[in-house]
């Protein structure tokens, strides 16, 4: 736990950088924001950015045991509605120092979704989203460890599954901050939190992590920090002629 | 600023989510079948005392002695053998003995939970044979037998 305390503390300090970058932005807008909302019309299609995880290998250089990210394919409707393509590739493998039993697995994932931007003033550059996505990840997972002794025949034999398969299908509900600090370049952090909807597992072992799901069984959070590029990006505003 | 100091409120919460988690391990890593006790079709309190013996390793073990008044029993069965032999023997207040064996033929599975909780052996039970000296018959109510502490086996007296 303390290890996982600090890769999270670490990776979240980066994303304090969009923080303040959107909070100054949000200030200066705020001012011109009721004149300009009422004569705002944006394009249908605002453009679509593509963003990377680095949460996650910052993690891992600091000694986490999870190896992995993810990229997201994402559209902007009216820079309100952002439907989202996730996809992802994740390594876990650690030894527990008191029972000595290493877990081992790696696999992709797929998540599908989208985000809605809570901002009133939708043509700045910075993004307040809830959202949700649907998830999926098949994967095969090894375990080993020490004999399993019976304390009363005095027999044992030792624990070695390898190759077990499973798959896993989850919804995440995500809330998260996005703030262009130079031109189409954001950072933003989100927090999601994790439920399991359906699992098929194997008979000999409950999953313990589970590749773009994390650990800790049938729901928890994680949190992500990303860095977004707007492949292409137009915000279109028409003023209104006064006569 | 005010807005900078929610957000960053916003994000010591957000570390204080992910960053805590639980363990939830079982009490213990034992796996005991459970064993109740009827005649009849109804609950029984043993009113005679009851010695159970297991066979380990081929020699009769005593597992429970001079059991009284009891209704159910939690008993362990082997890691990895293919059957377990259970010797119940009654002794009645008017010093009759009754001895009763019974069979149960198992797979047994070593089940994997998590890295910190560890392991355990859980046994899927395929057949039960019995003797009929004091023993009616005997129901499977739960063939999977693990640590969640719910009945498995209904032992139904003459």
């Amino acid at each position: 736990m303390k290890l996982k305390i600090s890769a999270y503390i670490l990776s979240s300090l980066f994303s304090l950088l969009p923080l303040y970058s959107w909070a100054q932005d949000g200030m200066a807008r705020e001012a011109a924001e009721n004149a300009v909302s009422r004569f705002t019309h944006l394009s249908f299609i605002q453009g679509m950015s593509l963003s990377v995880e680095v949460g996650t290998p910052i993690a891992h250089l600091i000694g986490g045991n999870t190896l992995g990210s993810e990229a997201a394919l994402r559209f902007s409707i009216k820079n309100k509605y952002f439907p989202v393509a996730e996809l992802g590739y994740a390594k876990y493998n650690g030894t527990n120092d008191e029972t000595n039993i290493q877990y081992k697995t790696a696999a992709p994932y797929l998540r599908l979704g989208a985000d809605i931007n809570m901002l009133k003033d939708k043509t700045q550059n910075n993004r307040l989203f809830v959202g949700g996505r649907l998830a999926f990840s098949t994967y095969n997972f090894d375990v080993n460890g020490p004999d399993i002794k019976d304390p009363i025949w005095h027999n044992a034999h030792p624990l070695d599954y390898e190759g077990l398969s499973a798959n896993r299908l989850w919804f995440e509900f995500v809330v998260g901050l996005e703030a262009e600090v130079f031109k189409n370049y954001h950072m933003g952090f989100n927090v999601r939190y994790k439920s399991k909807l359906k699992e098929k597992q194997p008979i000999e072992a409950t999953p313990y992590y589970v590749p773009g799901f994390g650990s800790g069984g049938n729901s928890g959070f994680t949190l992500s920090y990303y860095l977004t590029f707007d492949l292409s990006k137009k915000i279109k505003a028409e003023l209104p002629t006064r006569q | 600023m005010k807005r900078l100091r929610f957000l960053f409120c916003c994000c010591i919460a957000a570390i204080t989510l992910v960053g805590c988690s639980d363990i939830n391990c079982p009490l213990t890593n034992g796996v005991y079948a459970k064993w109740s006790f009827y005649k009849a079709d109804k609950p029984l309190q043993l009113s005679d005392t009851l010695d159970i013996y297991l066979k380990v390793n081929g020699r009769d073990t005593l597992l429970a002695n001079r059991l009284f008044n009891i209704s159910s029993i939690d008993l362990p069965m082997s890691y990895y053998n293919s059957s377990d032999t259970l010797t119940l023997e009654i002794k009645t207040a008017s010093h009759h003995t009754y001895k009763d064996m019974i069979i149960v033929k198992k797979e047994n599975v070593p089940h994997f939970n998590s890295p910190e909780c560890g392991t355990w052996v859980e046994h899927y039970v395929s057949d039960i044979q019995l003797t009929h000296n004091n023993l009616d018959s005997i129901s499977v109510l739960n063939r999977k037998v693990d640590n969640n502490e719910v009945e498995n086996f209904r032992i139904y007296f003459k």
